[in-house]
């Protein structure tokens, strides 16, 4: 937004925002376009598009003259400007679907895969037709006949419970009414929550429900939202009935990682290849031209069975992370505002500060515990299991404060499972065996050795 | 000759690396990298809404998805964000400092608010699908000796990847080069003599090196020449090196441009409809022909009615239109050339065959028979480059970015490019530059080197020292040093020797980097001779070794070197020592100076000539 002084000169000028302006200045004359203010920019300088598409900014002092220009603005110049302020003409290429590819919904939820950049904030908004993101994508007609969902539009990092619920019941709906397969647009920052969620949430899975975002927007000509679209069309029509991110497996444009909802966590602020498979092997490797090299052999197959939700939930679950001189009395403070279960992101095998004078965690974990509050150990390494046994700080942790081992669940997982776990039942015993027992491979009964750490492809 | 007749329009585009310490956008290093490659990186791009523009959506798809890149990254010159798998960092400040100050110099109007922008580029030399671009100054203009010339703007850029090489569907690129700082600067089209066009080239390039903070050295600074005369087009010219070949490029350009207008005007009278690449298999006529060409080869022809004549008319000095098509079937397709009726025949011993061919392809006296050999699909692919080139002939001038050839002709490259898309780049919010850092940087503006150097020329006339010397001193920018050892009370006629043809000689003759002495040097090196250290034989040596060990004790160096000067005992020793070993030529006709000659080599570098000339004569005078 401009400030004031400057709308009040732009007013008795007679110019506004959209018109071809001439400014004069240091005794020189250009002409350009006025452009939008950026926010988070000086209101005071003017922007304008020059007739060579630059765009610069001027400030509007006293020794700066305006004044509405006699000429016309170039079309190219038009063109590119209703882009920039969202005035969209875009040429875009129609997809035309083929009825005898197999039916696959695509459900947008938004983020970064279907928004464009907006110019004015300099940050991406929400596409209005989330079609769009499938126009530059011709491709797919080759691949699946897709049908649009759109039940909201949300960034991921503003997404929570009652999303995944939404989310869930219309994939369920969808795979029930004839879908061979569910694909997610959906923003990558809180990605693999989503996928957790929908890992628990449908039961008898017995079609592929595939997530996809991007890194990369997709006005860019390097985005990496075609590719992972390709990729998690192929997956959407294939036998496996699991719940998956699917995106870049490398930095490379070859192939993607269809890395199962429980196991699979964003290890990267910006690469392509930022979701990884943790503690196993990825369920699939996808090529864009169909190949699929299915890398795990805990997978469900394609089945016809009806696919059912459950989304009992209670989000007053803390997640926490034990680090040195961490004061435990944050526990009590949780309590205080009524919370059910934590799950706590511990060190190495699993321990908590023990043996301090001042705070040792088993204490206060030791005293909620025996009120029947769970608290379940995740390692703060990602990579790993943890284990009760090896120190006797874990044997006192576990064996007698009465915390739950998370085996090789990852902090998120066992987040979102508590909470799901929760909404049906408190009662300790039976909590500690659900959070114990596998429904949606969260846990695994051994981990592969692979040479490196994150090498899992 | 006067080329405002011809409506000659002349525009230069100068690109020039910055010498910052770190790339444009991110912490890596601002340099070529001399080590193997790390990692290759495959992409592909996809067509976005938006750079379509007027291209056909479904054809653009097609074309790029059959195409791969492959990039080379570096251990120390290449990031994530080179590999687009981060978003760019802040901009450099030095580098945006340098393009200001170079904006000034140029007399533009700077904007109080930077905004980068993404210029779309799709043929992979950027990662990102796009570069980043800002205009840092508008509306400048620079003096020549024929008048002003207009700097339409100064933009601050990241350099794209270098090219290192293309095979069917894939290009190959190297990442380090992708993100140097690049200012680039262009002229409006009033440039309007070939000579101008060389001396505004100078010119930029002077203005830039006059901050020293630009890349030097092959590939750092590059000129793209933009060529039109009336009822012509505009030619982009890439890739000219030597500022030398400029007047001759454009004069070329102009010739050809010239001719190519006349060519379509004669064609108009005579030519209705178009050619039509309908290729005949005529392997048959050619088999038994004495030409290593047609043998062994599948032959093929095409007939274009009444291009009789033209294809050998020259179309610049050294080249003709034959040329220039073939050029064309060339870039466009690989095929090697093509032979016509137009050509002297009998240097491919082909007379007879032509004329067996004319008469199957039932050619007329002014039709134009084209064969080239090779397999099918790709004869047939030249064959339609060349009736496509052939049907633009009557259309004058093709818009063209061409290829500068050392010859200072000029040859086709690809389509000239429509204006390309910028959207802005919102990973980098607008910078406002503000009015007292505007005002810091004009009033710290460097001297521009031209001003420099006439001032100091004046200031050295002062001297005893010939006009060449003072220039080359100035040239070098070496003024400083010898204005220092001149005010330390040594010899200028000596110092400026030193300074000029001691150290070209030793650049050139002995490849030592002379960059790295220092006053300090030359002043030790003077001393050593003024105390009888040394000689001046010895000079070279001595520096040759500051060069090498710029820390290295003066003692040291004389020592290693072996040039210390020979008190006048030794040399005496010497003297009589070599008298001894060629008693005989004693009283022989020139013997004397046969004799100081042995000596002479004995103790070169190591003793003032005037002192031996002198000690032998008294040496032998002693005999007699």
């Amino acid at each position: 937004m401009y400030s004031n002084a400057v709308r009040k000169r732009l007013r008795s000028a007679g110019v506004s925002v959209g018109k071809r302006i001439l400014v004069e200045k240091e005794g020189k004359k250009f002409e350009g376009l006025l452009m939008p203010k950026t926010d988070f920019s000086d209101p005071d300088s003017l922007a304008i598009k020059l007739d060579n598409g630059y765009n610069i900014g001027i400030k509007l002092g006293k020794d700066v003259k305006i004044r509405k220009s006699r000429h016309r603005e170039p079309k190219s110049i038009l063109e590119e400007e209703k882009l920039e302020t969202g005035k969209i003409s875009r040429k875009l290429l129609k997809v035309k679907w083929d009825k005898s590819k197999p039916p696959v919904t695509l459900m947008s939820v938004g983020g970064t895969i279907s928004s464009r950049v907006d110019y004015r904030t300099g940050g991406v908004y929400a596409l209005e037709s989330p079609e769009e993101i499938l126009h530059n994508v011709p491709e797919l007609s080759g691949i699946v006949n897709l049908k649009m969902e759109k039940p909201f539009n949300k960034m991921s990092e503003d997404m929570g419970p009652d999303d995944w619920a939404r989310i869930a019941r219309l994939a369920a709906k969808e795979l029930n009414s004839g879908s061979h397969g569910v694909i997610i647009t959906h923003g990558t920052d809180f990605l693999h929550y989503t996928a957790m969620a929908l890992s628990f949430f449908l039961q008898n899975l017995s079609k592929p429900v595939v997530l996809v975002g991007s890194q990369r927007s997709s006005d860019r000509g390097s985005s990496d939202a075609g590719m992972n679209l390709i990729c998690a069309s192929h997956v959407a029509k294939s036998d496996i009935a699991e719940v998956g991110i699917c995106m870049h497996g490398s930095l490379n444009d070859d192939y993607c990682l269809f890395s199962r909802g429980t196991k699979v966590r964003k290890m990267h602020t910006s690469r392509r290849d930022a979701f990884r498979p943790i503690n196993e092997p990825p369920l699939a490797r996808v090529w864009p031209d169909g190949r699929i090299e299915v890398k795990n052999s805990n997978i469900r197959n394609r089945t016809n069975d009806r696919v059912k939700v459950d989304s009992k939930f209670e989000p007053k679950v803390a997640m926490l992370k034990v680090y040195p001189g961490a004061d435990p009395k944050i526990i009590d403070y949780y309590i205080s505002k009524n919370y059910k279960g934590f799950v706590l992101e511990v060190p190495g095998l699993g321990h908590v500060p023990t043996t301090v004078s001042k705070k040792p965690w088993t204490t206060v974990i030791k005293k909620h515990a025996k009120d029947g509050i769970p608290f379940v150990c995740t390692p703060q390494t990602i990579y790993g299991r943890i284990n009760p046994y090896v120190y006797t700080n874990l044997r006192l942790l576990y064996l007698d404060a009465g915390a739950i081992p998370g085996e090789d669940m990852l902090p998120e997982t066992a987040y979102v499972k508590l909470c799901w776990v929760l909404g049906h039942t408190k009662k300790p015993e039976e909590v500690r065996k659900m959070m114990l027992t596998n429904y949606a491979g969260e846990i695994t009964k051994r981990t592969e050795i692979e040479n490196s750490l994150g090498g899992f492809e | 000759m006067d080329f405002s007749k011809l409506g000659l329009k002349c525009g230069i585009e100068i690109h020039q690396q910055l010498d910052t310490d770190h790339k444009l956008f991110c912490g890596c290093r601002n340099s070529l990298s001399d080590q193997e490659f790390s990692v290759t990186i495959n992409r592909k791009l996809r067509p976005v809404a938006g750079e379509m523009g007027d291209i056909d959506p479904a054809a653009l798809h097609e074309k790029m998805r059959n195409l791969s890149f492959v990039y080379n990254a570096y251990p120390m010159e290449t990031c994530l964000v080179e590999s687009d798998s981060e978003p760019p960092h802040e901009l450099n400040r030095d580098a945006l400092e340098t393009s200001l100050t170079i904006g000034m110099l140029t007399n533009c109007m700077i904007p109080d608010e930077i905004h980068v922008m993404r210029k779309t580029v799709i043929d992979g030399s950027n990662t990102s699908g796009f570069q980043r671009t800002a205009i840092v100054g508008l509306d400048g203009k620079i003096k020549t000796t024929f008048g002003d010339v207009g700097i339409t703007n100064v933009c601050l850029e990241e350099e794209a990847c270098q090219i290192l090489g293309s095979e069917e569907g894939r290009i190959f690129y190297g990442l380090d080069r992708l993100g140097i700082p690049l200012v680039e600067i262009g002229t409006a089209p009033d440039i309007r003599d070939p000579e101008q066009a060389r001396e505004v080239a100078e010119k930029l390039g002077m203005i830039v090196r006059s901050t020293e903070r630009v890349k030097r050295g092959l590939g750092t600074i590059r000129q793209d020449i933009n060529v039109s005369i009336r009822g012509g087009a505009r030619i982009e010219i890439k890739g000219s090196q030597d500022l030398r070949l400029i007047p001759k490029l454009v004069e070329n350009e102009i010739s050809r441009q010239e001719s190519l207008i006349k060519i379509a005007e004669e064609l108009k009278k005579k030519v209705f409809g178009k050619a039509v690449p309908q290729m005949v298999h005529v392997s048959h006529i050619f088999k038994n022909a004495q030409c290593n060409i047609t043998k062994n080869s599948n032959t093929y022809a095409i007939l274009i009615p009444c291009l009789r004549g033209f294809l050998k008319r020259n179309i610049t000095p050294t080249r003709t239109l034959g040329n220039e098509i073939a050029n064309y079937a060339r870039v466009k397709t690989g095929i090697k050339g093509f032979i016509h009726n137009d050509e002297d025949l009998s240097k491919y011993r082909l007379i007879d065959e032509f004329n067996n061919l004319e008469i199957q392809m039932e050619a007329k006296a002014n039709d134009t028979v084209i064969i080239a050999v090779g397999e099918k699909n790709l004869v047939q692919s030249a064959m339609n480059a060349i009736t496509e080139r052939v049907n633009m002939l009557t259309g004058g001038v093709p818009e063209e970015t061409r290829k500068a050839l050392d010859s200072g002709d000029t040859e086709y490259m690809r389509p000239l490019p429509g204006a390309s898309r910028l959207y802005p780049e919102t990973d980098i919010p607008p910078i406002s530059l503000g009015r007292e850092y505007l005002k810091k940087i004009r009033s710290g503006l460097p001297e521009l080197i031209e001003v420099r150097k006439k001032k100091e020329t004046k200031e050295m006339k002062k001297h005893d020292i010939s006009d060449e010397m003072i220039a080359q001193i100035v040239n070098s920018g070496k003024k400083k040093i010898f204005d220092e050892l001149v005010r330390m009370g040594f010899d200028p006629s000596i110092a400026s020797t030193i300074l000029t043809s001691t150290l070209r000689s030793l650049e050139r003759k002995e490849g030592v980097d002379i960059s790295r002495l220092e006053l300090a040097h030359f002043e030790r090196v003077l001393e050593a001779l003024e105390n009888g250290k040394i000689t001046k034989e010895a000079i070279p040596g001595v520096l040759k070794m500051f060069a090498e060990n710029p820390k290295e004790e003066l003692d040291k160096a004389i020592k290693k070197t072996g040039v210390k000067s020979l008190a006048d005992k030794e040399l005496v020793e010497i003297i009589k020592k070599t008298f001894e070993e060629n008693k005989n030529l004693f009283g022989e006709p020139r013997g004397e100076k046969v004799i100081l000659g042995l000596v002479m080599q004995k103790v070169r570098g190591k003793a003032d000539a005037k002192k031996v000339i002198q000690l032998v004569g008294e040496e032998f005078s002693k005999m007699k």
